[in-house]
């Protein structure tokens, strides 16, 4: 893949697949080496600028384990993998590094797993559970004077628990921090989508997912390191964007690595989608959080008047020249389950080839899912395809 | 006939119990009729149609003369009728995943392609979302937006966890009310009357109590109906709330089941156990549950859905200001715990024995947090609690047989704790 190996460049790669190889114990170790708190997070909404400002680490929980046995008897299986499998890690004390946990109101399942959460595991002398409540309606123009004042009721409500005023520099530094990540990040997509992809699949997932355990400060030079030495993939098989939901899944960048596929974008909320959105300094930081969360791609949960999912993926796809689309959808996942015929139409009538990857769980059926995506490359390879697209 | 034939025929009620129906029911028929009627075609005449969500603030529309149309009662239709499988294979056709909920599906189906029960709904000039049910109705009505091309007014409403309602989600909620009045402004190109928007806050004032004195009915034992004959009969309150129809409808209602407390009439004969049902009826099997439980002599006083609808604080004088709080208070709009409480408040008012809980796959919000609720309905009031598996409108998702023996399992500890 990559011609000639460079230390920092390496470093920086290890580095992010080390974070992602196993979150829990960067954590874990990050919070003995710093004595700080860590938060757990549910959603890509919820502003991890509060928790960086009172001096904690935001951590998005995203694993799912092989059974649910304990999530069983407080949630039906009929949600989806994410919540119950978080709900088990919760019971089983697979999170017991963390300080509290926020959700967002992401959806119908996780507004739930929320009050079950609180009911399980917080009350009294249990954790923090705190709700941001993220407006759905985020095109209104009454969602970010609502949206500030959530932000600053969850400064009181985190401050109040973790003991810290969360002054108002802190949240400007905070703010500045994770705009650089974002900005960091922004680039590596640019590159990635661009003629020259220089990231594996499997690295593009490391960096990507690396920044829900990592500080923006640990992960900004990380990323810029290995933008500073772009090294182009020495051979770029069928360009694939992935767009679905949370991806919590390294299975299916690995297949693609396996199968010569080269991943050149995403509209995933684990990826690229969170990490948009406005990004310019301000004076008042809480309105620069409001100002993001408000314009950034929305979630399929989120409204926007006018707003065509279909379009914002065959965008995202056009714009990295892509050869085909992988719709990744986890099983019982409603919001993006309404917008996938849409999304389907919109990609065939761009002439736009696509694979639904439904899984019901990260590590399921994971040669099934080589099979479907040997064809699917295959059918890319196809000159009738490809000339058709051409 | 002779004795022993008449203690056969008691023998045989008694253990294949008859469902006494209202007779207001045929007129309920004919009010639903005429509202259909009236819905489809009166847009001939220039009347305007808006589909809006069940929990949704319906006053404004009646006010402005817009016929309201509910998708979501369209969907309890084609489950009654039990065409919820064959709708929601087409939906699964167009790319619909079946774990969308069945309602949704339903509808689609029949918007996109027409057909159903009744023939679809009539074509929509607006479409008013309330996400004070569920977060599934806004992307229904996105679907339903593009599909139809018309203007969507979402009315978001934040969910309280805790109960509580901030001053900052207050405002939110508010200034989507404005843009409501705004988008029926549009439609009907006509100024908004604050004056007629407050004499449907009367009715529906009214149309409230009335519903609540029908389903209050059931604190009496032997329980003149029960929980099947609300489900039958919520229709105008879900429908109608802020018309005079609704209102007379209740009243000849009420005198109807008032009568029946005076004759000493119990919806299931030898009324033995009380029980409160959690969440959306299972509308394809209603008559066989019903059987099954008066079987036993098991009657459902009281349910968490049909009382839904019988909100307080709508202030006719400060309408919109209350509006805002009222739909945004409603009980799938708060958590789990405070659910466990509205709920035990009626476990305790209608003096029931047991509860039986709906998990219903087609609706996440009202399910989820039900094993909790469960638990807690066990530990603090100290009564059995049923959890079925089931979907509302799509019986594939059903297993008649499996319900069967639970809930006989479930009566027979009724009967060994009696």
């Amino acid at each position: 893949m990559s011609s000639s190996p460079d230390p920092d460049r390496n470093f920086a790669l290890e580095s992010l697949r080390s974070a992602t190889a196993s979150p829990d114990e960067h954590a874990r170790a990050w919070k003995q080496r710093t004595g700080s708190g860590v938060v757990g997070t549910f959603c890509s909404y919820v502003p991890e600028e509060v928790i960086i400002a009172a001096g904690a680490l935001p951590f998005r929980i995203l694993q799912v384990p092989g059974e649910f046995g304990r999530a069983d008897a407080s949630l039906q299986a009929y949600a989806c993998c994410l919540a119950r499998g978080a709900l088990e890690l919760g019971l089983a004390d697979g999170l017991e590094f963390l300080d509290g946990v926020i959700f967002s109101n992401t959806c119908d399942t996780m507004q739930c797993l929320a009050d079950i959460w609180s009911a399980d595991l917080g009350g009294d002398g249990g954790g923090f559970v705190e709700t941001f409540m993220m407006p759905v309606h985020v095109s209104h123009s009454a969602a970010r004077e609502y949206v500030m004042g959530e932000i600053q009721r969850l400064i009181d409500a985190l401050g109040g628990h973790l003991g810290v005023a969360i002054a108002t520099e802190a949240l400007s530094e905070a703010v500045n921090a994770c705009r650089d990540a974002r900005g960091a990040m922004a680039k590596l997509h640019e590159i990635q989508r661009g003629p020259s992809p220089v990231l594996t699949a499997r690295q593009y997932y490391d960096a990507t997912m690396a920044r829900w355990v990592l500080t923006p400060t640990d992960y900004t030079p990380l990323i810029d390191a290995v933008v500073a030495d772009s090294q182009t993939l020495e051979r770029v098989g069928p360009r694939i964007v992935i767009a679905g939901g949370p991806m919590y899944a390294p299975a299916l960048p690995e297949l693609l690595d396996d199968l010569g596929a080269c991943w050149v974008a995403d509209d995933l909320c684990t990826a690229c989608r969170p990490s948009s959105g406005k990004l310019e300094a301000s004076q008042d930081p809480v309105a620069a959080i409001a100002d993001r969360l408000l314009s950034r791609p929305p979630c399929p949960a989120k409204h926007l008047t006018d707003y065509d999912p279909g379009k914002a993926v065959v965008d995202v796809a056009r714009e990295a020249s892509a050869d085909g689309v992988l719709v990744y959808r986890l099983k019982f996942c409603e919001p993006h389950s309404f917008d996938y015929p849409r999304v389907k139409e919109a990609l065939d009538a761009a002439g736009l080839p696509s694979l639904l990857v439904e899984v019901e769980t990260p590590s399921s059926s994971v040669g099934q899912l080589r099979t479907r995506l040997q064809a699917f490359l295959e059918m890319l390879a196809d000159p009738a395809v490809s000339g058709a697209r051409a | 006939m002779n004795r022993a034939e008449s203690s056969t025929t008691a023998e045989r009620d008694r253990r294949s119990p008859r469902y006494v129906r209202l007779k207001s029911t045929a007129q309920l028929h004919k009010l639903m009729t005429r509202y259909y009627a009236y819905a489809r075609y009166m847009p001939r005449l220039g009347k305007k149609i808006a589909w809006i969500t069940s929990g949704g603030p319906v006053e404004p529309l009646y006010a402005a003369g817009i016929i309201p149309v509910y998708p979501e009662n369209h969907g309890a239709i084609c489950g009654a009728s039990r065409m919820g499988p064959k709708l929601a294979e087409q939906a699964e056709a167009m790319g619909y995943s079946r774990d969308v909920c069945s309602y949704a599906r339903c509808d689609i189906a029949c918007a996109i392609n027409g057909g159903g029960p009744i023939g679809g709904l009539p074509r929509p000039d607006l479409l008013v979302c309330c996400n004070n049910i569920c977060g599934t109705v806004t992307k229904w009505y996105e679907v339903l937006a593009r599909h139809f091309k018309v203007p969507m007014v979402l009315i978001d409403t934040p969910y309280l966890h805790d109960g509580e309602l901030t001053d900052h989600a207050l405002r939110y909620v508010r200034a989507q009310f404005d843009d409501l009045i705004v988008a029926i402004e549009n439609v009907t190109r006509r100024s908004f009357s604050e004056r007629r928007l407050q004499k449907r806050a009367r009715l529906s004032i009214e149309c409230i109590e009335a519903w609540k004195r029908v389903l209050g009915y059931c604190e009496h034992r032997p329980s003149p109906i029960s929980c099947f004959d609300a489900f039958a009969h919520m229709f105008p309150i879900v429908t109608l709330r802020g018309t005079k129809w609704a209102i007379r409808y209740y009243r000849q209602l009420e005198a109807e089941i008032a009568r029946r407390v005076e004759d000493g009439f119990g919806a299931v004969p030898e009324e033995r156990y009380r029980l409160l049902w959690d969440n959306i009826p299972i509308w394809y099997d209603i008559r066989g549950l019903f059987k099954q439980l008066a079987a036993r002599g098991a009657c459902l006083v009281a349910d968490t859905y049909t009382n839904a609808w019988t909100m307080d604080r709508l202030d006719q004088e400060r309408t919109l200001d209350s509006m805002a709080d009222v739909y945004t208070s409603i009980f799938l709009n708060i958590g789990i715990r405070r659910r466990f409480e509205q709920t035990a408040k009626l476990a305790r008012r209608f003096n029931v024995d047991g509860v039986l809980i709906h998990s219903n796959r087609s609706c996440k919000p009202y399910s989820f947090g039900q094993l909790d609720i469960q638990r807690w309905i066990r530990q603090e009031l100290g009564i059995p609690a049923l959890l079925i598996e089931a979907d509302m409108t799509d019986s594939r998702s059903y297993s008649r047989e499996q319900v069967k023996a639970r809930l006989d399992a479930f009566l027979e500890t009724l009967e060994a704790s009696a």
